[in-house]
């Protein structure tokens, strides 16, 4: 173990040991030969608790190599108090380059958005996931579900879009919308919102999706198909923020927090990319 | 030759009760296109069970049937089946009908077999239905509860609307009165006419003489006597 | 054979659907016994029993074959086996449909096996509970049978399950209850709407009326029926009940501990009974 200039905590290099990098790797090489396919894998105890991104925590902490460079968003932004801790825990264990620019990081962990500006080939995006299992909504046995995925067998599911279109006129599933990948296996996109599943879509990054409570990963690898289920007549949409614009940099066509400003229930949208939106003011793109 | 009936022979066997109980003893003749062939005989000298083995309603139990080259008696079910629908008729001397089903659609289902479709169907059975003095407010009732009369020209427009070749009648105009009866007896001969051949069991020998070319007088599960039906009549 | 068949109406065509053969079904109580069934469906040596026993029999193209037997007769095991909800231990079935007719469809995987019960087949359970989900609306458990035979146009979709609900008379205002709201009657019309979803060459009912009231019974054979005409689908119909058969069948086939004992012609299987179990069961028939 190397101390002062790169690790200044007694822990290995980006904490976890070894093995169980080797052991979170391997997994992943498994997930992107099956795209879509959750793996289960040994999850291991980070300081963090369950249910805070331990998942994506230890995916990232495997590929952390000295010469990556980290950005980690919640809700979309560098700010928020869960991605300052967990660039504290990897800035003390591996300090190496920390960023706000996803055009920069070679990796970069999200919980909740993948960023607005178009990822390259060589960036890993790492999501933490709360609930892996795209079918847990239809059915609660976990060999049934496990059966349903063997056997392609997804009709539960279209059974549940239906009865939504029937009862609502539409299909009212916000997050956690159900994803077809490279036409075989039937996947959970946790945490993102509807507006960031086309970009998963022959997406040229690899993304890695990561359950530390559940136990699972699975990957998107580079250029593959991502389709959210829909019917024919029904298209899949996106949520709808015409007519709004971002409050900060006059962005219109970014994914939006709405902000309720006071007891009139007047309300304001920002980026939710904290730092797209701060890239965007700085350049004064209109 | 249309049917050729060799050496026909059927015994009911009761499990039951041990018995065994002979109903054919030895029936062979033939028939050709377009004979109408009369059946006489007191009840329980086989006339029904004759008509019944060559349906296949009951098994033989030795000797063959031969229809247009084909042996009954070895014939598969599905064949049997496919007979039924496109070249045999029968009408049996219980006044059963179909329940719940109106009676134009009792008539037309064997043209629906045929391949019509239900309207054409239905039309032509209404046609033979009013030739058979069938009342119109009849048309769509359920025949379950007519008169005998009526169920019986019910069920022999059935067998006869899709002009089979070989037509089996059991007592057909038992039931009628002679207004009816004349009627039936029209569309019998208007079929020979055209070429099926029939084999009925009569007891009114008025219709025997308007209709069959022959006579069967069976007894005891055999044909004791058989002759042209001027003959036949006489003797009796 | 002389040129009997014309062309037009399926019945009477004489094409083979469905051929069973030597079906098995043993439930084995000591899997090293080499099984005697000499006397019986029980093994003398071990005590297994077979529930089906070297059943063979074939289904024609628009022909209604009726199972009748008594508890314990092996018919509805036969059926079950038939939609691969059991397993069978021996034999073999073919579809005309499925590779020509020349694959066992008992040595097929799983995923096809699901396929053939979707696109091919439809099933009404004597249970009703045990082909429509409780939870799910009348027109959703319909939808759920076209869903799996990869329908995915929502307004096709609703369409074809309101113009099946239709069919079997549930009336408009109850295309979107739940179903475990609804009669036993009912829920059996949304079973065969259901089974009915994708137009299946073959349709199985087990004991589709049984527990029902009479007019009720009536009601659904006549609609059975007249679905089954309309649509010319090869029909297997297990009951235990002489006078439901009647209302269908072309034919018979009679089961007794596992084994067909006689099966024949409809009419002469009612009229004319060969073997002594089957002249027991017609002479039992009440009126």
């Amino acid at each position: 173990m190397l101390k002062n200039e790169i690790n200044q905590s007694h822990y290995n290099f980006a904490f976890l040991d070894e093995n169980t990098k080797r052991e979170v790797r391997r997994k992943i090489l498994k997930a992107i030969s099956i795209p879509g396919h959750q793996i289960p894998f040994a999850s291991r105890e980070i300081p963090l608790a369950k249910g805070f991104g331990t998942g994506g925590i230890q995916i990232t902490l495997s590929l952390l190599g000295r010469e990556d460079i980290l950005k980690v968003i919640d809700q979309g932004s560098d700010d928020s108090v869960n991605a300052i801790n967990i660039k504290r825990l990897v800035k003390k264990t591996c300090n190496i380059e920390i960023t706000e620019d996803a055009k920069q990081a070679s990796i970069i962990q999200s919980r909740h958005r993948i960023p607005e500006e178009k990822l390259e080939n060589h960036q890993i995006l790492v999501l933490q996931v709360p609930f892996p299992e795209p079918l847990r909504r239809v059915e609660s046995e976990e060999k049934k579900t496990r059966r349903m995925h063997a056997e392609m067998d997804y009709s539960r599911m279209w059974l549940y879009l239906y009865e939504d279109l029937i009862k609502h006129g539409e299909i009212t599933i916000g997050a956690r919308y159900p994803v077809m990948v490279n036409g075989r296996y039937l996947m959970d996109t946790t945490p993102i919102p509807r507006w960031d599943i086309p970009n998963l879509n022959y997406s040229e990054n690899l993304t890695l999706f990561g359950a530390g409570r559940e136990k699972r990963i699975y990957a998107v690898p580079p250029y593959t198909e991502v389709l959210p289920l829909e019917f024919k007549d029904h298209a899949f949409r996106v949520e709808d923020f015409s007519g709004k614009s971002c409050e900060k940099c006059g962005a219109s066509n970014t994914f939006f927090d709405e902000i309720i400003v006071d007891e009139s229930g007047a309300r304001r949208y920002v980026c939710s990319d904290t730092g797209f939106c701060k890239k965007r003011r700085e350049y004064n793109v209109a | 030759m249309v049917l050729e009936i060799k050496d026909l022979r059927k015994t009911f066997t009761m499990h039951a009760i041990g018995k065994q109980l002979t109903a054919l003893n030895g029936v062979s003749f033939s028939a050709n296109e377009g004979e109408f062939i009369g059946i006489m005989g007191k009840s329980g000298s086989g006339k029904s069970t004759l008509l019944k083995c060559i349906y296949r309603t009951c098994l033989p139990t030795a000797g063959s049937i031969i229809y247009h080259n084909i042996d009954l008696t070895k014939a598969k079910d599905n064949e049997i089946i496919a007979l039924r629908r496109k070249e045999i008729g029968y009408v049996s001397q219980f006044l059963r009908v179909i329940p719940r089903v109106t009676t134009v659609d009792v008539v037309a289902e064997p043209l629906i077999w045929k391949g019509y479709t239900r309207e054409k169907a239905r039309d032509e059975a209404s046609y033979l239905l009013r030739k058979l003095e069938i009342k119109e407010e009849l048309l769509n009732a359920y025949p379950t509860t007519f008169s005998g009369g009526e169920k019986q020209r019910v069920n022999l427009a059935r067998a006869i609307i899709s002009r089979p070749s070989l037509l089996l009648l059991d007592e057909p105009t038992s039931a009628l009165d002679a207004e009816s009866s004349k009627k039936v007896v029209e569309m019998m001969l208007k079929l020979k006419q055209e070429g099926t051949t029939i084999l009925g069991t009569f007891h009114n020998t008025e219709i025997l003489k308007k209709t069959s070319d022959r006579i069967f007088f069976m007894k005891n599960g055999c044909i004791e006597k058989t002759g042209k039906t001027h003959e036949i009549l006489e003797m009796i | 054979m002389c040129a009997l068949i014309q062309d037009s109406a399926k019945k009477g065509e004489n094409i083979m659907l469905l051929e069973v053969k030597a079906l098995t079904k043993i439930y084995s109580k000591n899997d090293t016994c080499k099984h005697d069934f000499e006397k019986g469906n029980v093994c003398v040596k071990c005590g297994s029993v077979a529930a089906v026993k070297d059943v063979s029999f074939r289904l024609d193209e628009g022909e209604v074959l009726s199972i009748v037997g008594e508890s314990g007769s092996g018919k509805s095991t036969l059926l079950k086996i038939l939609y691969f909800d059991i397993e069978p231990t021996r034999g073999e079935t073919y579809l005309s449909s499925f590779e020509g007719g020349k694959r066992n469809l008992f040595s097929v995987d799983s995923k096809r096996k699901r396929e053939l019960r979707n696109f091919n087949m439809g099933m009404v359970y004597q249970n009703p509970e045990d082909g429509i989900k409780p939870g799910i609306s009348a027109s959703g458990n319909v939808a759920d049978k076209l869903l799996a035979a990869n329908w995915r146009d929502f307004g096709r979709i609703k369409n074809r399950s309101l113009e099946l609900l239709s069919k079997t008379e549930i009336p408009e205002q109850r295309f979107y209850d739940l179903t475990k709201n609804f009669s036993g009657g009912m829920k059996q019309r949304v079973q065969i709407s259901k089974a009915m979803a994708n137009n299946p060459e073959l349709l199985l009912l087990d004991e589709p009326t049984t527990g029902l009231d009479v007019s009720v019974q009536a009601r659904l054979l006549d609609m059975i029926r007249s679905i089954q005409q309309e649509l010319g689908i090869a029909t297997i119909m297990v009951t235990h009940d002489f006078g439901v058969a009647k209302t269908l069948a072309d034919r018979i086939m009679v089961m007794c501990g596992g084994v067909v004992v006689e099966s024949g012609l409809a009419d002469q299987i009612l009229e004319d009974p060969q073997h002594e179990y089957t002249q027991l069961l017609i002479n039992s028939i009440l009126g």
